[in-house]
């Protein structure tokens, strides 16, 4: 099973460029935050404008047409900032919301490039009809298709992608001389050729993840993997006395040092 | 059944699902097995009508018993006797067909848990371990039934307590009503807003509360060690760090589900207004058409429950497929094989 789809680009200058798509879940999360956002924006442009309108009132008691004035400008303006809202940050942002930006989303044209003033005013413009309809226009189209592109996103020419991420957190080596002491035993004793580079990747990321494990977990999880590690490069036991830690954290110093 | 992923799905899965990744993940694994998971919803909800069913039976039989009682103390009292222990087996029959709905629903969970972690489980053996768990279903329930009691009642204690101090502290009393105090527009102000912050405040305590435990039944689905008292406290355990995520994810998994509520709507709409329109131009009609609209109608609400649950469940396998990779560093093993 494919958990996420993922769209193949060609770039003006024909590179195939595969990225990750956004997702529905990330979408609405982006969506989300932006209508929270931008209501209340209007909320308190709408309250300003009260303020105003009724002074206006007082002062021009008997201005003609004053009523339907008052009430079509904040119609007219609330639909500005609606638009507005989205067209001014994914242009500023190259394609990015406040939203998408927690969300970890952006918009980029069909061909790889950032998007411009053009695709941002479309697709902005076009949420009439996705988000409006109960967001069940853009709910549909984004669901059924394999490119999980909405109205706006078919006219602008555009696709939503996951950003691509930095790995989180670096790796703390806790007990230096203990690691190094390992580290040399390792190279000078055993052949560690017969760590794959997988290997040691799952070993890096746990050194890379462990501050965020429950103490219980950092336990089963060093002890498992040291064991593992142990294993693979079929040593009978340990020269001297170390925890599954500090084991750990020498062969990472070691494969390190062995490229 | 499952086939092996490509490295950037396996990395995006194990390492760093964002908030609207879980979602995703969940809706995409609900649309992929569906036929498989809407049907096992099918039949939880199949076992909730059950107890309905025969309910009416058993009032249908004793019915006559009770309004014909004998005159003489004793049969009345055999008679009455009858029907408590009537009822009392149609209790437990009841609480057993809720335990199954609920072990049904876990079966999806399992399921869908399985294919995240790449495991291979027939689908037999899956049913037959959660539904082992039937009653032990019903006990974390109640548990979590009694849970969330014992926080309501605190909660209004906490709340009634505050109001008071308040009142107190403005000098409001039982004869100040209606001067004073209660009509000062600036304290009326404040007070305004502080229901509004209360109000606010308890809705997402209610938020962050049901997303701490809402899939509290998922660890005993899925470990054979687990039960229903430890499922809670491991549910609350793996949340630890992950209030906020867990609070948006909820949120979030709702919201998708508003669409489709919508969709199921206008369908039914159009289903009540076709009716409408034909009995306008032909009366003799009206009958058979509203019969059919009032099928569609279930039809539609049905497919829509069914829907719920089944997306639901698996939004809870991921979150807790999610949270054991993170907080306890599940998946991180070599490899087996060279």
């Amino acid at each position: 099973m494919k958990f996420f789809n993922e769209i193949r680009l060609r770039t003006p200058e024909s590179v195939e460029l595969e990225f990750p798509l956004s997702g529905i879940g990330s979408r609405a999360y982006a969506l989300f935050v932006d209508y929270t956002l931008l209501g209340l924006a209007i909320a308190g442009f709408l309250f300003l404008w009260s303020i105003v309108s009724y002074q206006m009132v007082q002062y021009f008691p008997s201005a003609p047409g004053l009523g339907s004035w008052l009430f079509a400008i904040p119609v007219l303006l609330c639909f500005v900032i609606f638009v507005g809202y989205f067209v001014f940050f994914e242009t500023l942002w190259q394609g990015q919301t406040p939203g998408k930006r927690l969300a970890q989303i952006r918009v980029i044209r069909d061909d790889g490039r950032p998007i411009a003033l053009p695709q941002a005013t479309l697709r902005a413009l076009l949420r009439t009809f996705d988000d409006l309809s109960f967001f069940v226009v853009g709910f549909v189209l984004i669901v059924v298709g394999k490119k999980e592109k909405r109205l706006g996103d078919w006219v602008a020419g555009t696709v939503v992608i996951q950003e691509q991420r930095s790995k989180q957190g670096t790796i703390q080596v806790l007990d230096e001389a203990k690691a190094k002491q390992v580290a040399n035993y390792l190279l000078e004793e055993q052949d560690l050729s017969s760590l794959l580079p997988d290997d040691f990747a799952v070993v890096r990321e746990y050194l890379r993840r462990r501050s965020k494990l429950s103490n219980r977990a950092r336990e089963t999880v060093s002890l498992r993997l040291a064991q593992q590690v142990q294993q693979r490069l079929e040593m009978d036991g340990l020269p001297f006395n170390m925890s599954p830690n500090s084991f750990l954290e020498g062969v990472y110093l070691a494969y390190g040092q062995t490229r | 059944m499952n086939e092996p992923l490509n490295l950037s799905q396996f990395t995006r899965l194990r390492e760093s699902l964002t908030i609207g990744d879980v979602v995703s993940v969940a809706f995409t694994i609900s649309r992929e097995r569906w036929k498989q998971n809407a049907g096992i919803a099918l039949q939880a909800t199949a076992w909730l009508f059950v107890p309905v069913i025969g309910g009416g039976v058993l009032s249908a039989l004793f019915m006559p018993l009770s309004m014909g009682m004998g005159r003489s103390a004793a049969s009345r009292s055999g008679a009455s006797g009858i029907i408590v222990l009537a009822f009392v087996v149609w209790l437990v029959g009841a609480l057993y067909c809720l335990g199954r709905y609920m072990a049904n629903s876990a079966l999806i969970a399992r399921l869908t848990f399985n294919d995240l972690a790449q495991e291979s489980e027939p689908l037999a053996d899956a049913r037959r371990f959660t539904q082992s768990r039937t009653w032990s279903y019903l006990g974390a329930s109640m548990l979590m039934g009694l849970l969330y009691s014992a926080v309501f009642i605190a909660g209004t204690i906490a709340f009634s307590i505050g109001a008071v101090a308040i009142a107190l502290a403005l000098g409001v009393s039982t004869s100040s009503f209606g001067s004073g105090v209660v009509n000062n527009p600036v304290i009326g102000f404040f007070l305004v807003i502080g229901m509004l912050l209360a109000i606010l405040g308890f809705l997402v305590g209610l938020t962050w509360l049901g997303s701490r435990f809402f899939f509290y039944e998922v660890p005993m689905s899925v470990e054979r060690e687990t039960g229903a008292a430890a499922s809670i406290g491991r549910t609350w355990s793996l949340g630890n760090r992950s209030n906020w995520r867990l609070m948006m994810i909820t949120t979030l998994a709702y919201l998708i589900t508003l669409p489709i509520q919508a969709i199921a709507q206008v369908v039914i709409l159009i289903c009540l207004l076709i009716p409408q329109l034909a009995m306008s131009q032909n009366a003799s009609l009206s009958g058979g058409l509203m019969a059919i609209s009032v099928l569609v109608n279930l039809l539609v609400n049905f497919v829509v429950v069914v829907a719920t649950i089944v997306f639901w469940q698996a939004v809870k396998a991921v979150v807790y497929f999610d949270l054991r990779n993170q907080a306890e560093g599940m998946g991180l093993e070599l490899r087996s094989g060279k």
